[in-house]
């Protein structure tokens, strides 16, 4: 029943955990391993997950977790997964020129991995779709504090996105 | 879901991403074979000890004298020990399902604590065992002097050993603990 079950959360959720896992880690390798590890930590609650929230919930859950896991690990050996300072590549593109979604995809993943942790975690969540009682379930924080790091993390995003975001489009 | 436009937008950018897809049978059979080896891991420490607890157990209870006696149970000690650091790390291991990252960091603090405590428990067994085992090889006949020599060594060897083990623990368990404490920070 778990080999089905755990089939089925690979199909629906395996695009979101590797946005994930990109979004804390940029070296492929690194980021294959984050990857396979959420997994395997998923395989490995599975069997004790009763329900108690949703599927999405649980994985996200787990996600998280183990990237936080990760970071520590690099952290330790003093190799930093993400350089929070990097520059968003093509910050300011020419207006003229409409951006396809997945450059739009990539312009906001490097703006996204440019944000402090803090802030990183709870974007990561909502751009995802999650409500901010959904997120703050998973984080472990209120939802003021939810809505106070989104204010901060939109505003970030805004500045490093070259406020283009929406120009891009036409 | 917001009703902000702008986040709406990025949302739907985000949400087309397409990196290159992982092969979903691939990290099956990864999960799979981790959490089989995982288990072996854990069965063969339980077997080694299921094998060696009786066993030192037999040659405390039967050795002709006291101190050959507490060098067997110390041992035994040692075994009980490990297998209850081993069980601990696996354990450890299902820690990512917690129900909240801030919980998930206040547990992994915690096992950091009791790796300490755990750590401060074995300088002490690493002591006794030491002192009994000189008690042991200074009045324990050898006919030889080359033997007498070689256990010496060997119990030089083996306490320098533990000694460089404990060193070695004792700085991932600091490095371990100020990562975490800046990740609380940063996090929570």
């Amino acid at each position: 029943v778990n080999d089905a079950r755990f089939d089925r959360l690979l199909r629906e959720h395996e695009a979101v955990v590797r946005r994930l896992a990109h979004s804390y880690e940029r070296d492929p390798a690194r980021r294959q391993d984050l990857v396979q590890e959420i997994w395997l930590a998923i395989w490995q609650a599975l069997p004790r997950f009763r329900g108690d929230a949703s599927e999405r919930t649980f994985v996200f859950r787990i996600a998280h977790n183990r990237a936080v896991t990760h970071i520590e690990h690099w952290r330790r050996r003093r190799t930093e997964a993400l350089d929070e300072d990097a520059p968003v590549a093509d910050a300011a593109p020419d207006p003229e020129r409409a951006l396809s979604q997945q450059q739009r995809h990539e312009r906001l993943r490097a703006a996204v991995q440019a944000l402090p942790l803090n802030l990183r975690q709870v974007v990561v969540l909502a751009l995802e779709g999650l409500s901010h009682a959904e997120v703050a379930d998973i984080v472990g924080i209120s939802e003021n504090n939810v809505a106070v790091r989104m204010t901060r993390a939109r505003a970030e995003l805004t500045r490093r996105l070259g406020g283009a975001g929406r120009r891009m489009r036409s | 879901m917001t009703n902000d436009p702008e986040l709406k937008e990025w949302a739907a950018d985000w949400q087309a991403g397409s990196d290159q897809e992982s092969s979903a049978e691939a990290i099956r059979l990864y999960a799979q074979g981790r959490n089989r080896f995982m288990w072996t891991w854990v069965l063969l420490e339980l077997s080694i000890g299921a094998i060696a607890l009786p066993v030192l157990g037999y040659l405390g209870w039967v050795a002709p004298d006291p101190v050959q006696r507490w060098a067997m149970w110390l041992l035994a000690l040692i075994t009980i020990a490990a297998m209850s650091v081993g069980w601990w790390n696996w354990r450890g291991s299902l820690l990512a399902s917690a129900r909240t990252t801030a919980e998930y960091l206040a547990v992994s603090a915690e096992r950091l604590r009791r790796m300490r405590q755990a750590w401060r428990i074995g300088w002490i067994v690493l002591v006794a065992q030491v002192v009994v085992f000189s008690v042991w090889i200074w009045t324990r006949p050898f006919g030889a002097a080359a033997a007498e020599r070689f256990a010496w060594g060997w119990l030089l060897f083996m306490t320098l050993t533990a000694v460089a083990l404990m060193w070695w623990m004792d700085r991932r368990i600091r490095r371990d603990a100020d990562t975490f404490e800046a990740l609380k920070r940063e996090l929570l």
